[in-house]
């Protein structure tokens, strides 16, 4: 085995693959850091480069351009409150609060040093596992997936803030939004209106750059500051240093998550979307004292950063060696596995076994340099806290419109951002927590078509005999009352914080949210109740539950309302509008004068009128910027086809 | 207007534009300083993702100018986005189709959503064949011989989607072989029906011959986990064709004829006749937009003609697909096309039944 080891380092080691390395691990970290682009864009670019490459180099560049991803998508997360990619979604919870603090460098310190260690964490688990992962992965069956997925479902109490029912009702949201499309089998899709674009479902990327990104975005040029609301010189135990010290002194929760990490990134379809809520869920489960998750907690940043990281290494146990890629970025590489003339299966351990161990060193090496770097760097990205927002929203909204644009180029996927930025806003205003939105989201589907499968595959009784099934299913029916508990306690202690995810806010607008969903959720049902037996009964069973949270929520909203005065409907309702007003008329400009055009005209008014920035020069050289990095980054680089205008 | 009119329509214009003077095409077709776009309509990653790619690297060489090439994945819609994406596109000659067209099950879809492709200036393309796998132990039984196959009453078979080609036909053949059959379907993919068949949640699958030679074969059949049983060959007068790559399985045809002693005929059997003549035939289908000058149509047949007899492209496929890659000449696509157009309402009938079978 260690010669094997050497072997494999010995590869990496070799001239050219060390340059391709720390190219791989430079675009990863631009990848990472710019929200929308993530490991699949990357692994496209690249993938075409590596035809004529030997293996070794190929991979190197391949994966150190991938490993580092969910390292870098911390400083969106920390710094713009929007997700830089799906893995990192979590991190925004407790990240974004102490970037709002001045304390973004601890956040980021805090993230680097668990990545890193993660990351390292999960290659050596590969390591150790891939001659007995295939038992370990077969282990559990689409029962065993339901009720992970459904446990995934229960972290609700952990994200939901101060009103579990309003949780309830947000995951209910998602629930529902993941029944769009295709049902698991039956050939007549679902709520899709007649839009092929909603055939396959909504898209992640999308309702989460909505969701977070564009209404964080519309709250920070509301708030006419930077994002920090405490001046830099005044930011206290704010600095680098101080992250790194909280790293290592939560070091077993980091261990507990990249533990929690590497199983569930060797489960095919877990992925980190759902490993990192899972892990926040974990970490404000165990935790003693509870108030401060929401508020900037680091082991809210600590947790999910953790084990996205180990993620990533696990995530490549099953497609090596079972052929089996779990995400759309191992599908990318196992293709490029299969170009290469490598067949994924035993043969990545015995004839090919140098080439696998030099893809551990390359997550490793990957892993260290990138958190290396962004450590130095560190410093200069937290700034961006202290400067005025304004200059920060129009080149981050057109990161986010990009990104939409890059996940499906159809004009639909930038209608599906807005449609969803309004709606993060809006719950934002109504006091409605928006991670369980997201959790229901990325979990329904899942829990869907592993209880389907399950009910194919197995008979009842069948469910009994397995121990596997029988184990997690008493984790379930003790999480449930342990999460049910806990969830009323961490509501107490987080009700005071009118800044935090679902806190309490004007009452009638929660009434009119809640009526809102009450309609269309009885809508949803009254749709269902048409479809065959198995594409009606997860929609049934969301919206007979969804009906009954809201229709609570409603009446505890009105006796709130009609007991105390309440303030104003929503802030600042013009800027709103105008806000949310130049970004519906980019997106209709759009089809006419081109979406560069439309893009950059939008930062010219946007920071012209909204951001009254001057000097002049200034504004134009900004806009110039903008329509310089859609040429030169995304039309030349990254080959995105734009929509030609329909003016001229 | 409805969606099938609007998107002839939409079609007709540029060829109206065209019509109307702007490129008499031809001798003028020069692609040089031009970048082309073979649009497919899969996730990157996955075999059309990669031979697209493939394409794209090589096709560039063969054309008028040499122009750079490049592969722009269009996923979504059931497929359907990428499909009409091309079919609306310009018939300029700088977006091609490279697309899993799934034109023989599609016949049943709503009109809205059918899609003429024999308006498409159709250019070639790839088959695939693929080759049905069952467990050597199934509930205790051992299966290591199709005779012991054959004493099976029931047997679960594993599927992605009701109206998936390969899905109907196993469920044909099944019935045809006289084995009880329960459909497990839903699963996102061939190789989520892999985990599925390795941890025993389902007896039997058919999975395309690139995946059978690559993974099946060394990870399943060599270990003894599963034994192949047999393939759908292409029609022919009476039979079905042999394929070399899969030597020492039987076709269908020969399975039948050899385990019942009888040809299979009927409904179930036409059925499968009709999917792998067209579903396999033509698995990705390489074409034009509607309205595409003759010329510059004849301009990229050849040059697709030129490329897969190149080694570079032929190497890299057969990495990909595990054997040679089976070419579709522009000839044969059109008659598949055409057969497709043609189906007769019976079997499209039983199609529909079998759908019906397995929708829950």
């Amino acid at each position: 085995m260690i010669d094997s080891i050497l072997a494999g380092f010995a590869l990496i080691a070799q001239w050219p693959t060390p340059l391709y390395l720390v190219a791989g691990v430079l675009i990863g970290i631009w990848l990472g850091a710019v929200p929308g682009l993530g490991g699949v864009t990357g692994l496209v670019l690249v993938l075409p480069f590596t035809f004529s490459m030997e293996p070794a180099p190929a991979f190197a560049l391949m994966l150190g351009m991938f490993a580092p991803i969910t390292t870098a998508d911390t400083l969106s997360s920390v710094l713009l409150g929007t997700p830089g990619t799906a893995g990192s979604q979590a991190t925004v919870l407790d990240g974004y609060p102490l970037a709002k603090k001045g304390q973004a460098e601890r956040a980021l310190g805090a993230a680097y040093t668990v990545s890193a260690f993660g990351g390292v964490f999960g290659a050596l688990m590969l390591l150790l596992f891939l001659p007995i992962a295939m038992p370990l992965i077969m282990l559990l069956g689409t029962p065993d997936f339901f009720l992970l997925a459904l446990l995934g479902l229960l972290m609700v109490g952990s994200v939901s803030g101060p009103s579990l029912a309003k949780g309830m009702g947000a995951a209910a949201i998602g629930l529902l939004m993941s029944q769009v499309g295709f049902p698991v089998s039956s050939p007549a899709p679902r709520y899709w209106f007649g839009e092929i674009s909603l055939m396959d479902g909504l898209p992640l990327v999308p309702v989460v750059l909505g969701l977070f990104g564009v209404a964080e975005m519309l709250r920070l040029s509301l708030r006419d500051s930077s994002i920090s609301a405490v001046p830099r010189e005044q930011a206290e135990g704010g600095r680098l240093i101080d992250g790194i010290r909280d790293a290592f002194h939560h070091r077993w929760l980091a261990f507990r998550c990249a533990m929690l990490g590497t199983y569930l990134g060797m489960l095919p379809g877990i992925g980190n979307a759902v490993a990192d809520w899972i892990a926040y869920g974990h970490a404000v489960q165990s935790a003693k004292d509870k108030s401060q998750f929401g508020k900037g907690d680091i082991r809210g940043v600590i947790a999910p950063e953790s084990t996205n990281n180990a993620v990533i290494g696990a995530a490549l146990i099953p497609t090596l060696t079972l052929g089996i890629p779990g995400t759309g970025a191992m599908a990318i590489l196992l293709g490029a596995m299969l170009i290469h003339g490598l067949t994924p299966g035993r043969m990545m351990l015995t004839e090919h076994l140098d080439l696998t161990i030099s893809m551990i060193w390359t997550i490793v090496i990957a892993n260290v340099l990138a958190a290396g770097l962004l450590m130095i760097w560190g410093r200069q990205f937290a700034r961006a806290a202290f400067i005025s927002g304004h200059y920060i929203v129009p080149a981050v909204l057109m990161f986010l419109f990009m990104g939409a644009w890059l996940f499906a180029a159809d004009l639909s996927s930038w209608y599906l951002l807005l449609a969803f930025g309004v709606l993060g806003w809006l719950m934002g205003e109504a006091g409605w927590p928006r991670p369980p939105l997201v959790l229901g989201f990325v979990l329904g589907k899942i829990m869907e078509q592993s209880a389907i499968l399950a009910l194919q595959s197995y008979a009842l009784a069948d469910f009994m005999t397995r121990p596997q099934t029988l184990i997690l299913i008493a984790c379930v029916v003790l999480f449930l009352g342990y999460s049910a508990w806990s969830a009323l306690r961490t509501a107490k202690a987080l009700g005071d914080n009118p800044a935090q995810e679902g806190a309490v806010r004007n009452a009638w607008l929660s009434v009119g949210f809640g009526l809102a969903m009450l309609a269309i959720f009885g809508w949803a049902l009254s749709e269902a109740l048409d479809w065959t037996l198995f594409a009606r009964t997860m929609p049934m069973i969301i919206t007979i539950s969804g009906i009954a949270i809201f229709l609570f929520t409603i009446t505890t909203d009105f006796r709130r309302g009609l007991r105390a005065a309440q303030g104003p409907l929503i802030e600042a309702p013009m800027k709103t509008v105008v806000f949310f007003g130049l970004l519906l008329a980019m997106v209709l400009g759009a089809w006419w004068v081109g979406q560069m055009v439309a893009m950059t005209a939008f930062v010219l008014i946007y920071l012209l009128v909204v951001g009254r920035v001057r000097p002049l020069w200034g504004v134009a050289l900004y806009s110039l910027g903008v329509f310089c990095v859609l040429y030169g980054l995304y039309a030349e680089v990254l080959n995105v086809r734009f929509l030609r205008a329909h003016l001229w | 207007m409805n969606a099938r009119e609007f998107i002839r329509v939409a079609a007709f214009m540029p060829t109206l534009t065209l019509g109307l003077g702007t490129l008499p095409a031809s001798a003028q077709v020069d692609f040089s300083g031009e970048t082309i776009e073979i649009v497919y309509n899969t996730g990157p990653g996955g075999a059309v993702a990669l031979t697209a790619q493939l394409v794209a690297q090589n096709l560039g060489r063969y054309l008028p100018g040499t122009p750079e090439v490049i592969a722009v994945p269009m996923p979504g819609g059931a497929l359907l986005r990428g499909i009409q994406h091309v079919y609306n596109s310009e018939p300029d000659g700088l977006t091609l189709g490279w697309l899993a067209w799934g034109g023989s099950t599609r016949v049943l879809d709503d009109p809205a959503l059918q899609v003429p492709y024999h308006e498409m200036g159709i250019l070639g393309g790839l088959a695939t064949q693929w080759v049905t796998h069952v467990r050597t132990e199934i509930d205790g039984t051992e299966v290591t011989t199709p005779e012991a196959f054959m004493a099976l009453s029931a047997v679960r078979a594993g599927g992605i989607a009701p109206n998936t080609s390969t899905d109907i036909r196993t469920a044909a053949a099944l019935d045809i072989l006289g084995i009880g059959n329960t459909y497990v379907g839903g699963h996102t993919g061939g190789a989520d029906v892999l985990a599925a068949l390795r941890r025993g949640e389902v007896d039997l699958r058919s999975g395309t011959i690139s995946n059978y030679l690559t993974t099946v074969v060394p990870e399943l059949v060599e270990t003894g986990e599963s034994i192949p049983l047999f393939y759908w060959g292409l029609p022919t007068e009476g039979g079905e064709e042999a394929t070399p790559a899969l030597d020492g399985i039987p076709t269908f045809h020969a399975f039948v004829t050899e385990q019942t002693g009888a040809s299979p005929d009927g409904p179930s059997y036409d059925v499968i006749r009709y999917l792998t003549r067209t579903a396999d035939g033509l698995a990705w289908l390489f074409a034009l937009p509607p309205g595409a000058a003759q010329d510059m149509q004849d301009v990229f047949a050849d040059a697709y003609a030129q490329m897969v007899t190149d080694p570079a492209f032929t190497e890299g496929a057969a990495r990909v697909l595990g054997t040679s890659p089976e070419v579709v000449s522009r000839e044969t696509a059109i008659e598949i096309i055409a057969d497709v157009q043609n189906v007769t309402p019976d079997i499209l009938d039983t199609m529909r039944s079998y759908i019906e079978r397995h929708s829950r």
